[in-house]
């Protein structure tokens, strides 16, 4: 049975003080600098803005929150350390707690943690709108603002401990939360061309982009940001929302969509892991910890499809004008040789690699005929 | 008392060791042994539920290994334990405090004192024999029913293995503890064990009472004024037979007193008889499980 070990979440509150206090304090310094910088550009182009966009006056909370997020999608990699090393294993795995009551132990241990930074800094950036020109923001919307900043915390860092549980070392986990992010922008633009013809008719907002959970938490911020400096016309974004939904269901143009096509799928992203979370402290196999991730799960894949899109990319990019394209795919295939050895932590050719040139040789054939047909078209 | 029935664990490329079977009594010292690789680590492992057993189960006082209040009992002291390099002994105890209520403080405080070492030093700082020290303290302060130690007396020197031994000894004798320990060092082993069991080549090729084993074998000196050689003793069986010039040294398994009758009637001019070691009787059964120690040595 999971459950939680209240004395071991009683010593990793105790240990992680020092890394809450020094994560307030990036995050209260990143406030700031965002804050000077908005001063210093006011001062410097002279110009004073009575109505200051939301996102210049209200980034001092959004900065944070991203800040926030950022930290709590990769704060599983040291939370979760003890299945990265095969002498933590021993220690951790040999306690009298079972794998699954220590998985959600830490992880209630690293939310607290992230939960304290946040609220601090939180606290601190409000106290600076206060003591700032506040007109045009409501600021008792900031309470409900914190309580949505703190649920999508409670998501990142659940895609990040899923991540980091179901990894078998740091580098690889490391690696799939910055491809996770990187992955569906690359695809979304690299795609863009062909199906401009849909995306035109679908606005170009609605695009893969929306699952990079990144995008996902700038546009919730973005938005709630807007709803608290529009809050003097509280009703706006309201009716904007009910007519996207009901009224107008059809006009998918409105400036939330998006926002709510993030939202949501952000949501699923992370709701779909928590059985993954769950399988990964039942199922993982101690033993694994450290070495290189062999399965088809995770980076090894993930390798493999930004080498496919970056090749998409560019051959549509160049296209079949001039004989480039043969270049800038030698650099791609070169780069992800690099890759793939720099995750083997060792130089030599496998026959995944014979494999993948061959695949790739194919593929690019296939999409220089395709590009051929579809530009001639 | 641990009962492990016919237990299998396998890694992708290998098997580590398969349908091993053993029972250890309450209050003992059971000595783990088998060549690198053979699998001793990965059984503790096993037992410890750091890995997970195949096939087979373990059952520990007639509850089954993995239930957390069976592993209350249970600690498991690696070869190279992990440490932060901030980590202080104190700090270390406070980790180990928050999973082991019965977590004796003033023992271990006595025990670090009485071993010099320094309640607040650094960890990273210590020498191996110090940092083994600690760690043993550690786990003797949990109060736990069950200690297992990997590569006990491994990297240590001659006086560190004494004080290891001796802090063993007490605490089996103080707390009724049962230690499973593996080592390389059967020397150490033979001078606290009293069981062991040998694994090798995947399966468990002996296991027993220590003593009762080593009764079983005899080593004879012996010395002729003619020539002579192993044929000569043909008859007898020798496990092992060693030649230099006119003096052989015999390893024979049987009733001393037949053997050494037979032997008398040969009419040496010397004949001198003593007990095994607990490594020569593992090398007589390594060489039984066709392990050609003679190949090994050539690579």
């Amino acid at each position: 049975m999971i459950s939680i070990h209240k004395n071991y979440y009683k010593y990793l509150f105790r240990k992680l003080i020092p890394i809450t206090v020094i994560a307030s304090i990036i995050f209260i310094i990143a406030n700031f600098i965002h804050i000077i910088s908005v001063d210093l550009s006011e001062i410097t182009t002279s110009t004073y803005i009575p109505y200051i966009p939301y996102d210049r006056r209200d980034s001092a909370i959004a900065t944070i929150t991203i800040v926030s997020c950022i930290y709590a999608l990769f704060f599983p990699i040291y939370i979760f350390s003890y299945c990265f090393s095969k002498k933590k294993v021993d220690i951790y795995y040999s306690l009298p707690i079972n794998k699954g009551s220590l998985a959600l132990t830490s992880f209630l241990g690293g939310l607290t943690s992230i939960a304290i930074s946040f609220t601090i800094s939180y606290l601190l950036g409000f106290f600076v709108i206060l003591a700032k020109d506040h007109t045009g923001v409501n600021l008792a919307l900031y309470l409900p603002y914190y309580f949505i900043a703190l649920i999508l915390l409670l998501l990142t860092y659940m895609i990040g401990s899923s991540f980091a549980l179901l990894g078998n070392n740091k580098t690889d986990v490391a690696i799939e939360l910055i491809l996770i992010n990187l992955l569906p922008l690359l695809i979304s633009y690299t795609l863009h061309n062909y199906v401009s013809d849909i995306s035109r008719k679908f606005d170009n907002h609605i695009s893969l982009d929306v699952l990079t959970p990144f995008v996902g938490i700038y546009s919730i911020i973005q938005s709630f940001g807007e709803f608290i400096s529009y809050s003097y016309k509280p009703t706006f974004p309201l009716i904007e929302f009910q007519d996207c939904m009901f009224e107008n269901a059809g006009n998918i143009y409105s400036y939330y969509t998006p926002y709510l096509a993030s939202l949501i799928l952000f949501i699923i992203l992370a709701l779909v892991l928590i059985p993954a979370f769950y399988y990964s402290t039942k199922k993982a196999k101690s033993e694994n910890a450290a070495l290189i991730q062999t399965s088809y799960y995770g980076v090894r894949t993930f390798y493999s499809i930004l080498f496919y899109t970056m090749l998409t990319f560019v051959t549509n990019a160049v296209s079949n004008k001039d004989m480039m394209v043969f270049l800038y795919i030698a650099i791609i295939y070169i780069s992800f040789i690099v890759l793939d050895m720099f995750r083997r932590r060792k130089i030599s050719w496998t026959k995944r690699l014979t494999f993948e040139m061959i695949a790739s040789l194919l593929y690019t054939i296939f999409l220089i005929t395709f590009n051929f047909t579809y530009v001639t078209v | 008392m641990i009962c492990i029935e016919k237990v299998t664990k396998s890694f992708p490329s290998k098997v580590v060791f398969s349908n091993v079977s053993i029972t250890i009594k309450d209050k003992s010292i059971f000595g783990l042994v088998g060549i690198n690789g053979a699998g001793k680590s990965t059984f503790l492992r096993c037992l410890t539920n750091v890995y997970n057993f195949d096939e087979g189960k373990v059952l520990i006082d007639n509850y089954d290994s993995s239930e957390a209040e069976v592993k209350n009992n249970i600690f498991f002291l690696n070869d190279d334990p992990f440490f932060l390099r901030t980590d202080t002994p104190l700090t270390l105890a406070n980790f180990y405090k928050a999973f082991y209520p019965n977590f004796d403080e003033h023992y271990y405080r006595n025990m670090l004192t009485s071993l010099k070492i320094e309640e607040k030093g650094k960890v990273v700082n210590f020498s191996k024999g110090m940092r083994r020290q600690m760690f043993l303290a550690i786990a003797f302060s949990t109060n736990c029913k069950y200690v297992f130690l990997d590569e006990a007396f491994d990297g240590l020197d001659p006086l560190t293995r004494i004080i290891i031994k001796k802090k063993i000894l007490e605490k089996v004798e103080e707390n009724n503890l049962t230690v499973i320990i593996t080592s390389h060092s059967l020397k150490d082993l033979e001078e606290i064990a009293d069981s062991f069991a040998i694994l090798d080549k995947t399966h468990l090729i002996d296991y027993g009472n220590i003593n009762d084993k080593l009764e079983d074998f005899y080593k004879f000196q012996i010395a002729f004024d003619h020539d002579f050689n192993l044929s000569s003793f043909s008859d007898l069986h020798p496990h092992s037979y060693k030649q230099e010039g006119k003096v052989a040294q015999l390893i024979i398994q049987g009733k001393y007193e037949e053997i050494y009758q037979k032997l008398k009637e040969k009419n040496p001019i010397l004949l001198e008889s003593s007990n095994i070691t607990f490594e020569e009787f593992f090398i007589i059964e390594i060489e039984r499980n066709n392990y050609d120690i003679d190949s090994q040595e050539l690579l």
